[in-house]
């Protein structure tokens, strides 16, 4: 097994009175794809938004427990969340490319950090979106807005805005609901090809895509994290009776 | 075997409610486009005689009896300009602090219906209170400075009333997008929520300019109702001086002296001023996009 990225230790996620996470302990490879698969409202979002304190914003929410990354805590008090971000990249849901250039749109994230060299930008930019292959499609269009690429482009396109900031671990909430077959199995290929260098960390809803891509597979149902394991095992040989269920369709 | 006979998609026919809609609709937008067309035709048809250069470049002459407007319209100017430069700024800080960074839902809610009550009384209430506290108080005497802040706290809620409705507009996912790769709040105010919102500042602007070029009662008690003399000194003296602005001087014309040409040449100036200053705010937002 490879080093561990990150690991949480009683993870509680409190929303209002909702208790949301209830003591999740978890351990994340490095270099490996870790899927979280459950039901929907289950908390399996929620979690990931606790890696890169994405829920800091939001009003009424209360963590506790430790969240590890390569030994430090990331809750603790001298924290800069912007390292963290740049440390821990995010690719969400539905695309949400910037209303700007495509370029722009990958340089946002080096300029944030202080980049400022056109030249390393360009690299950068270069770089990354050859990353995440879509560099053939957009390298003669790079000042034309985002927003006018197809979903599965701009999908792409935040990926490698992603991977502009240089992030060691990837999240990406359910990356491909939004997308169709051809684009999704175009992602799902990036996703293989990024484990490489990257440790990754994704939310899906499609069995059969955590299946595909991941190498450990999360199963999360009302808050609790009821099994981790290999792919491989979770899938052929569950050891608890309710992901059994859940991954033959039994509820969900 | 006997088919039915098919169904026929061409041929449009003419549902008879749709028809009276469309009718109707179209009979509305006509009655506004003609209203609007005569509107603006009569006054230019009325002012248009009214206009020639001594009336567009000297000052009013009593002893020669010759009617000059150029005080008013720079006047005009400077009190739209000096005011657009203190409550832009002001009223999208305000916006940005009130959308972004207040937690006070309460204190929020409070500064916003104060707002929208400013934004509804009527100016002369402005006029009263620029008078006692900028001119009495603040020692400006009436001058254009008073009006122009006078007209400053007038036209605040409408910028800050705007702004925020835009900032709301903004997608959240745009948000998440920018925090998610390491952006600070004002990272993000900056590149994305600004940028993003700057339709509706804009409306902000047009409307402001709108309610400022249009102001007279205010302006007759914080900035005077007469402009004599040609614009000279420095722009501070200018400023520290009264001086009438176009629609005050359009109301003086037109009600104390009954000389309806001059008043109409005035109206049409102000709606020349009104559509270039327009036509300037979508220049400035066109080129604050391609940038």
């Amino acid at each position: 097994m490879n080093a561990i990225k990150l690991y949480t230790k009683e993870l509680h996620l409190h929303y209002g009175e909702a208790h949301v996470l209830k003591g999740i302990d978890i351990e994340v490879p490095e270099h490996c794809v870790t899927a979280l698969i459950g039901p929907s409202g289950c908390g399996k979002s929620t979690f990931l938004k606790t890696l890169n304190r994405m829920n800091d914003a939001v009003a009424n929410v209360k963590i506790t427990g430790e969240v590890m990354l390569d030994g430090e805590d990331i809750y603790a008090k001298n924290v800069d969340v912007t390292a963290l971000r740049k440390k821990v990249g995010m690719v969400f849901q539905a695309p949400n490319p910037f209303p700007m250039s495509i370029y722009d749109n990958i340089a946002y994230g080096p300029r944030i950090h202080g980049e400022k060299k056109r030249i390393v930008l360009d690299e950068i930019v270069e770089q990354s979106l050859r990353d995440a292959a879509i560099w053939d499609e957009v390298k003669d269009r790079l000042k034309k807005p985002a927003l006018g690429l197809s979903g599965g482009q701009q999908q792409r396109l935040c990926i490698a805005r992603s991977l502009a900031t240089k992030p060691e671990l990837l999240l990406m909430d359910e990356p491909t609901s939004a997308l169709d077959p051809i684009s999704t199995s175009k992602i799902e290929e990036l996703i293989d090809e990024l484990r490489k260098s990257y440790s990754i960390v994704i939310v899906t809803h499609n069995m059969q895509q955590a299946a595909r891509i991941s190498d450990y597979t999360a199963f999360f149902l009302l808050g609790d994290l009821v099994e981790l394991g290999t792919t491989g095992d979770i899938f052929s040989n569950p050891k608890d009776r309710r992901t059994e269920d859940y991954i033959t369709g039994r509820f969900g | 075997m006997n088919n039915p006979p098919l169904s026929r998609i061409t041929g449009k026919r003419r549902r008879p409610s749709e028809f009276l809609l469309y009718g109707l609709i179209y009979l509305l937008a006509a009655c506004l486009a003609v209203l609007v067309l005569l509107l603006v035709g009569y006054i230019l048809v009325r002012g248009l005689p009214a206009i020639t250069v001594p009336f567009l470049t000297t000052a009013e002459n009593p002893i020669l009896e010759t009617v000059g407007i150029f005080p008013s319209i720079v006047n005009t100017l400077y009190i739209v300009f000096f005011a657009l430069i203190i409550c832009v700024p002001l009223g999208v800080g305000g916006a940005v602090y009130l959308s972004e960074y207040a937690k006070n839902k309460k204190l929020v809610g409070a500064i916003q219906f104060a707002s929208e009550t400013l934004a509804g009384i009527p100016s002369i209430l402005y006029g009263i209170f620029g008078y006692v506290f900028f001119c009495v108080l603040l020692n400006l005497h009436v001058s254009l400075i008073a009006g122009v802040l006078t007209l400053t706290i007038m036209v605040l809620p409408i910028m800050m009333r705007t702004t925020q409705e835009a900032l709301r507009a903004v997608p959240k996912a745009y948000r998440e997008g920018a925090l998610g790769l390491g952006a600070t709040k004002w990272y993000l105010i900056r590149t994305i929520l600004i940028p993003s919102s700057l339709k509706g500042i804009l409306t902000g602007v047009i409307l402001s300019v709108g309610r400022m070029v249009s102001e007279s009662a205010a302006l007759l008690l914080v900035a005077g109702g007469s402009a004599m003399y040609m614009p000279r000194g420095s722009v501070w003296e200018q400023l520290s001086h009264s001086g009438s602005t176009l629609s005050v001087e359009l109301y003086r014309y037109a009600m104390s002296r009954g000389d309806n040409g001059t008043a109409f040449g005035i109206a049409s100036v102000l709606i020349v001023i009104v559509a270039l200053l327009n036509l300037l705010t979508r220049f400035v937002a066109w080129r604050l996009n391609k940038k």
